[in-house]
């Protein structure tokens, strides 16, 4: 069997064009433009790009797009200032501020002041709780967009059994909670885990979100099973030319596709699909601020 | 129950958790054996009982399958795991014949079934094939209570800190 693979770039068009789609209705019937603020504190260059590129496609949809780049000095009073004035500003309905923060700023502290409502990072202890407990949440982006491409492959996966490698605040421990709330039969498995290969033998979905290049192999894999690959890391490809890089996920793509049913490929899988949940996030904070009915398959 | 207080558990900062999951764990926690990297199978994936057993437990580094009404094999779970907590409300759910020989059976169901109180677990066939169970009554149910006092106190402890913190900082 060779898989189908699940192509996230194309999938995210989608969800954009949804998002376009309900934005262009919120200004036409409601005068409404739903904003998303990004708060950026010093000079990372790889959150640099993430800005940027989260900004562009903020605008493309029809957003507004707010951005505040501090300096990296910037004091942690100053940043809870900046954060309780965009929760106060009526145009404003998500706010990310964008992470890691310098290391003199408590992360815990300035994510839990953002209002929980407009947490678009699905960060926020209440979110995280409120997920927990199957409410409506705001959902964190990278696991609601491998929901999003689960339910669309699949159509339901209910009953289904699903391993998640990795439990990280980010994207292991919400994907368990959205697999559950979507009644698959949910395992969590960890560095901590003994005989991974036999748990993951067992799966119908495998999520793998650990960030060890290519840990899981093909023979960890059922047969037909559908495999979401969320790990992003970059290896030398000295085959490539001299100092050249290239990017692989967690699975080891070429005998995992060997096996599996259905396959998402890294880049190109899961990674477009996080800033479409961002700006879906974005449109489904604004309604929930506004009173009106939340755009149909933007969440979980 | 408050979001917020769940939300700590997932994010594996306990400060006050719902009773009867924090009773069951703590039992498991008395016995000779390494929770972490035990294979745990969780039944049921109630908000009150279930889900919160499963963060806790993942907390204390076991790796966790949830199960639930929609599970096609519950036993395929419960027969590979060395630990297996039952909070669903069916009595007789499980029997001997879906556990492992050894592993542990934490039964968080309370049933009347003929004037008599019984778990979710069978009892009798469960017995013979684990290396220890809790009863019901007499089990997980006790601990509860018990556990309901601690996290008062404990409530109690953060409050008072809370507010000898909010004084230290202010001028009056």
């Amino acid at each position: 069997m060779t898989a189908q693979i699940i192509d996230g770039k194309a999938f995210a068009a989608t969800v954009r064009e949804k998002v376009a789609g309900h934005v262009q209705r919120l200004k036409a019937d409601h005068g409404i433009t739903p904003g998303l603020a990004v708060v950026l504190v010093g000079e990372d260059p790889a959150s640099q790009v993430y800005v940027r590129s989260k900004g562009k496609q903020t605008v493309e949809v029809g957003m507004k797009s707010v951005e505040h780049k501090l300096d990296v000095e910037t004091s942690e009073a100053d940043l809870l200032k900046l954060i309780d004035d965009l929760n106060n500003d009526p145009e404003i309905h998500g706010i990310l501020v964008q992470l890691p923060l310098p290391g003199h700023l408590d992360e815990d502290l300035v994510i839990n002041s953002i209002s929980p409502a407009k947490d678009v990072d699905g960060f926020h202890i209440s979110n995280v709780g409120l997920l927990g407990t199957g409410q409506k949440s705001m959902v964190p982006c990278t696991p609601l967009g491998c929901l999003m491409m689960l339910r669309d492959h699949h159509g339901s996966i209910s009953g289904m059994d699903a391993v998640v490698i990795g439990r990280s605040n980010i994207v292991g421990k919400p994907m368990a909670q959205l697999l559950l709330n979507d009644s698959c039969t949910v395992t969590i498995a960890h560095s901590r885990t003994k005989d991974l290969a036999d748990v993951v033998r067992r799966a119908d979905i495998v999520v793998a979100a650990v960030g060890r290049p290519e840990m899981v192999p093909g023979d960890w894999i059922k047969e037909g099973a559908t495999v979401i690959d969320v790990g992003i890391n970059r290896l030398d490809a000295p085959e490539k030319g001299e100092g050249k890089t290239k990017l692989v996920g967690d699975v080891h793509f070429e005998s995992c596709a060997a096996r599996a049913g259905a396959i998402t490929p890294v880049p190109g899988g899961v990674g477009p699909m996080t800033i479409a949940c961002l700006l879906a996030n974005t449109v489904t904070a604004c309604c929930r601020a506004n009173g009106l009915e939340e755009p149909e398959g933007l969440t979980a | 129950m408050h979001p917020a207080s769940i939300g700590n558990i997932v994010y594996n900062d306990l400060a006050l958790g719902p009773c009867t999951a924090v009773a069951a764990v703590e039992i498991v926690k008395t016995l000779p054996l390494d929770i972490e990297g035990l294979n745990v199978a969780v039944i049921g994936h109630s908000e009150i009982v279930g889900k919160p057993i499963a963060f806790l437990l993942m907390g204390l580094g076991a790796t966790v399958t949830v199960c639930h009404h929609m599970t096609r094999s519950v036993a395929m779970h419960s027969r590979a795991a060395d630990a297996v907590f039952v909070a669903v409300g069916k009595p007789g759910l499980v029997t001997g014949e879906m556990l492992k020989p050894g592993c542990v059976v934490i039964d968080i169901g309370i049933n009347r079934v003929d004037g008599k109180t019984v778990g979710d677990a069978d009892y009798e066939s469960c017995k013979d094939v684990a290396g220890w169970i809790t009863p019901v009554p007499g089990g997980v149910g006790p601990v509860t209570v018990a556990t309901l006092m601690s996290n008062a106190v404990h409530a109690t402890e953060m409050q008072m800190n809370h507010y000898r913190d909010a004084y230290a900082r202010t001028d009056f």
